[in-house]
């Protein structure tokens, strides 16, 4: 039974608005992450031209502000695609509205976290020496190095996670085909590939989906994990842990969800999408994200209480730096962001509102990211050699490269959601038919209801 | 063959009893076009998919591949690096576990487009856009000139909203 004449024609307004028109919210939002990337690109520019000299890093930390955004935007791509997977594969009906919003963060995410890698090889235009093809330098990429598994994985989950992305898109593609006119529909139609939506295309969509929603699940682990790896393959205090896969990914998803839902309430309101991003998927994520938090919590107890346990004297005192040094500042501004301020609001049902997940997904996003600033900078400052003990401070050029690519991540975020549907409206549209639960635009009756939050 | 029948219908549990009617009567090379898929129809069709299997084919492809870039190229070259060893098991493990995923995905995606007639030339022959308006469309594709008379009258007993070529 499909959906009434009037229930189907307001879903297509309300989710095809985004494309036809376009509010000042989003033009104003354009133009400042414009005029933020542009600032960026400038500051690459320049230490293109005056070398990595510009930057803080010094011996003995040369990782630093570059690594710690690797990290936090390859953590932030965990969102959508695992999650969309794990919720795809365990039938879960509240995810319909969310899993777009959460691939495209993937994409765009991993799209981000690939460029810090490459600005922070200083000769960024070299990159490609990291691909294995033959070549008349001589040269052959060593496969025993943690930074090829990132090549190789970073490149399997981005390629993956684009044609996840993809699939589900067909179909709504082939909608805003049937509805647009002039050149956007010759490029919709292209984008297509001819979808017709015969019930075989749609079994045949559905199986790849969910084939490949299986595949994604454990690319989407070991990607993160490989990440860690760059850290815990290395004999340096604080990083040569067993359990630093299984934390870097709890705080992937962490600070994922976090994104997601920050993202959600912004779309919410910018498109005025409140009949199907609801309080619900906000309280379902919020819920995610308390479990997350506590995971998180415990894995940096666990973590820490190790090290202090087994007072190794070389990571002792990387350990007391953040307990109580030099670093100490950010160390207990992570735990408060972290866990201290979004634990009692995702915990009480009352404050699990939209506006609550909302501050606890930004506090998470800050501590997250103080988390990966934290595991890099205190233990290269102070390796095992005293005499090598340095500092590190980031100039200029490194906040306004971070800044900038902060902002780009969102102008993509923002043009994505004026040329496709963010929100899946066939997988909408089924849900209507086939969920139990009870939805505002439709009765189980079939009438249309007021959407009227 | 003739040029199909093309009929419109406002509700999908018409439009797949008629469809259900029509095998009946012996046409079976029907289609019915949605904006959302239509289980019913689905089930009637029972469309075999073979994605899964295309994964794993392109797994083990992509496996070997990672071998053979892995193993075979540092056997082939046979660069000592600080003592280690030229073949490394755990190492090369993950490189081979990121190449052997991908290939399943690029396998599954391609099979997914094949099965469903996509990209190719002609796909969109015989579709109306009414789809996208909620209403289901039945294609009949008819031999000859005797079923589609059959067809044109089990079609005219229904409440399709058009009926036409």
């Amino acid at each position: 039974m499909q959906n009434d004449k009037a229930t189907n024609e307001k879903i297509n307004d309300d989710l095809l608005r985004p494309l036809r028109q376009t509010g000042w919210a989003w033009r104003v939002t354009v133009v400042v992450c414009a005029i933020f990337l542009l600032a960026a690109v400038a500051a690459f520019a320049y230490q293109l031209q005056r070398g990595i000299g510009v930057w803080g890093i010094n011996r003995p930390v040369f990782w630093a502000f570059d690594i710690t955004n690797f990290v936090f935007w390859i953590g932030i791509s965990h969102a959508g695609t695992l999650i969309s997977a794990i919720l795809r594969v365990t039938g879960a009906e509240w995810r319909r509205p969310i899993t777009r919003c959460a691939e495209a963060i993937t994409v765009f995410a991993l799209m981000i976290g690939g460029i810090f890698p490459i600005i922070h090889l200083g000769k960024p235009m070299l990159f490609y020496w990291l691909a294995p093809y033959p070549n008349e330098r001589g040269l052959w990429p060593n496969f025993r190095s943690p930074l090829m598994w990132d090549f190789f994985a970073i490149n399997a989950y981005f390629t993956g996670s684009l044609i996840y992305l993809y699939l589900p898109l067909i179909p709504d593609l082939a909608l805003v085909r049937d509805k647009a006119t002039g050149w956007r529909k010759t490029i919709y139609a292209k984008l297509s590939l001819g979808w017709r939506g015969t019930q075989r295309q749609w079994h045949a969509l559905e199986k790849a989906v969910q084939v490949m929603a299986v595949i994604i699940i454990p690319v989407a682990v070991s990607v993160h994990t490989i990440v860690s790896w760059d850290f815990a393959m290395a004999i340096q205090p604080m990083w040569h842990s067993t359990m630093f896969g299984p934390y870097f990914v709890a705080g992937a998803i962490f600070s994922g969800i976090a994104a997601l839902i920050l993202a959600m309430a912004v779309i919410r309101k910018v498109f005025h999408l409140e009949n199907y991003l609801q309080p619900i998927h906000f309280n379902n994520l919020g819920l995610l994200l308390l479990t997350l938090s506590l995971l998180w919590f415990y894995f940096t107890f666990a973590e820490y209480l190790t090290t202090w346990y087994g007072n190794e004297p070389h990571e002792k005192v990387v350990f007391q730096s953040k307990i109580s040094g030099a670093f100490a500042p950010l160390f207990w501004t992570m735990v408060v962001c972290c866990f201290v301020i979004p634990m009692p609001i995702l915990a009480i049902k009352k404050l699990r509102s939209i506006s609550g997940t909302v501050i606890a997904s930004l506090t998470v996003l800050v501590g997250m990211w103080l988390e990966r600033f934290l595991i890099i900078v205190p233990t290269l400052s102070q390796p095992r050699l005293t005499f090598n003990w340095g500092s590190y401070r980031p100039t200029i050029f490194e906040i306004t490269i971070a800044v900038g690519t902060v902002a780009y991540f969102i102008l993509l975020y923002a043009v994505f959601t004026k040329l496709f549907p963010i929100i899946a409206v066939w997988e909408y549209k089924e849900g209507l038919t086939v969920s139990p639960l009870p939805h505002p635009h439709h009765d189980p009756a079939g009438a249309t209801i007021a959407t009227a939050e | 063959m003739t040029q199909p029948i093309l009929a419109i219908f406002a509700d999908s549990q018409e439009a797949v009893a008629t469809a259900r009617a029509l095998r009946r009567a012996g046409l079976t090379r029907l289609e019915l076009l949605s904006e959302e898929p239509l289980h019913a129809a689905i089930a009637d069709e029972e469309p075999k998919s073979r994605i899964g299997i295309f994964a794993v084919l392109g797994g083990v492809l992509g496996a070997g591949a990672a071998l053979w870039l892995t193993i075979g190229t540092a056997k082939g070259l046979a660069i000592n690096t600080g003592g280690m060893p030229v073949v490394s098991g755990w190492a090369y493990g993950i490189i081979v576990f990121e190449v052997t995923m991908l290939s399943a995905i690029i396998a599954a995606l391609a099979r997914m487009i094949w099965e469903a007639g996509l990209a190719r030339p002609g796909a969109m022959q015989h579709y109306d856009a009414a789809v996208t308006d909620n209403k289901i469309v039945l294609v009949v594709n008819c031999e000859d000139e005797q079923t589609r008379q059959t067809a044109e009258q089990l079609l005219a007993d229904t409440n399709a909203e058009m009926i036409g070529k």
